[in-house]
């Protein structure tokens, strides 16, 4: 539990990115959790521990969202970024831009690469595909948060 | 970029459910986990500790009389619920308000295989997946006491942890198994024979019973669990629930 609980935040904020609303990104939690003990066997070194819940987490989310594409949304996502007065603007544009713009693979690669720090090679593994696959997706996904940033002119190089 | 980016995801605000879905989650695993660990096993360990792998079903299901109820479902003759807790056989958690009527919970028992015995206070312990919960109004705690036997929880662990046999005796775990080469470990923490609870974190504290047993289904002795409730305005009221062993179950009723 205490290991687990080291990730907890990670694992929520990732689902976040994925699915965009709170209730789902903690039901995503409460599953992973569910799978990782109830898989925990299957872990084949420590070691891997961290990349294992992020893999669980990653297809998770990815469950859900097809789930949810089922679901007709009352009330557009993005209009929680668009009412908050108070918010950080920059905060808004980047986190708006990196959830609703980017496809499913490429925020996959953006968190795992910027936020999860790992490795090109890293990642290729925990995604299952070529390396340069992944550094292709990942230079597209920056393509396309730069051109939003220049758009707004807020983002510092 | 790559700052920035981290930088507004870790702004993303973290509810305060969160710790909550982790332990529901976990929670819910443990249980599935207990009831496969006892499933699984086949080899009694040479302390001849008994598990008891998993209640499977109530035998005689608790015949709810009107008169032990208020109109507003509480207990007559104390301000408080006792519910147990236990698994089907196909790993279903139910529950049963323990009432003065007898409710006989059958169990299956099974070994533990590849058990490895760290400290321990002794032999013949019957473990059950049974636990126990309170429902009531402005109740502050609650404490359990067994006569005979102990609480004991089911915890996950790292081989970090593992190799540190001063940590192990401390917090009295025992009986540790592993799957090979997954570096995680799971094992049974004695509890004790009585702990105290907060009412609000009882969801906190999966204890549950183990029972002494001789190891060859003879019943023994009927168990007593003392439960003691303080309430918030510094009143207490308490139940004693009766526990006898048959030959392949375990009753519960008030005394």
């Amino acid at each position: 539990m205490k290991l687990f609980q080291q990730y907890e935040e990670d694992i929520y904020r990732m689902a976040y990115v994925y699915v965009k609303n709170e209730d789902d990104a903690l039901d995503i939690v409460q599953e992973v959790a569910y799978q990782s003990f109830k898989n925990i066997n299957t872990l084949k070194s420590p070691a891997y521990f961290k990349t294992w819940l992020m893999k669980i987490t990653m297809n998770c989310a990815t469950n859900v969202i097809r789930k949810n594409q089922k679901v007709i949304h009352l009330k557009p996502q993005y209009e929680e970024f668009i009412g908050m007065e108070n918010e950080d603007i920059s905060l808004s544009i980047s986190l708006r831009t990196l959830i609703e713009e980017l496809d499913e693979d490429e925020k996959s690669i953006v968190l795992l690469k910027f936020y999860q720090e790992y490795t090109f090679k890293e990642i290729s593994e925990i995604l299952e595909i070529p390396l340069g696959t992944a550094k292709s997706i990942l230079y597209r996904a920056l393509n396309k948060l730069r051109k939003q940033c220049q758009e707004v002119d807020i983002c510092g190089q | 970029m790559d700052n920035k980016i981290k930088k507004e995801l870790q702004k993303i605000e973290i509810p305060q459910a969160l710790h909550d879905r982790t332990k529901l989650g976990v929670n819910k695993a443990k249980t599935e986990q207990q009831k496969r660990r006892f499933e699984n096993a086949t080899q009694l360990n040479d302390k001849k500790w008994i598990s008891v792998a998993s209640v499977f079903g109530i035998l005689v299901a608790i015949m709810i009389s009107a008169s032990f109820f208020t109109t507003d479902g509480k207990l007559q003759g104390a301000n408080f619920a006792i519910t147990a807790y236990a698994l089907s056989d196909d790993g279903q958690e139910f529950h049963t308000t323990i009432t003065s009527e007898k409710a006989t919970i059958e169990l299956a028992t099974e070994d533990r295989i590849g058990l490895l015995s760290i400290s321990g206070s002794g032999a013949n312990l019957m473990f059950t997946d049974v636990r126990l919960n309170i429902t009531g109004e402005q109740i502050d705690a609650i404490t359990y006491t067994l006569s005979e036997g102990m609480f004991i929880e089911d915890v996950t662990f790292t081989s970090k942890e593992y190799v540190d046999k001063e940590w192990l005796r401390s917090e009295k775990i025992n009986f540790i198994t592993s799957e090979p080469g997954s570096g995680v470990y799971q094992g049974i923490k004695e509890v004790g024979n009585t702990y105290t609870v907060n009412y609000t974190e009882q969801e906190k504290h999966n204890y549950t019973l183990a029972i002494p047993h001789d190891g060859n289904e003879v019943i023994g002795d009927d168990v007593i669990i003392k439960v003691h409730v303080n309430y918030t305005d510094g009143s207490s009221e308490q139940q004693h629930i009766v526990v006898t062993q048959e030959s392949n179950a375990i009753s519960l009723k008030l005394k």
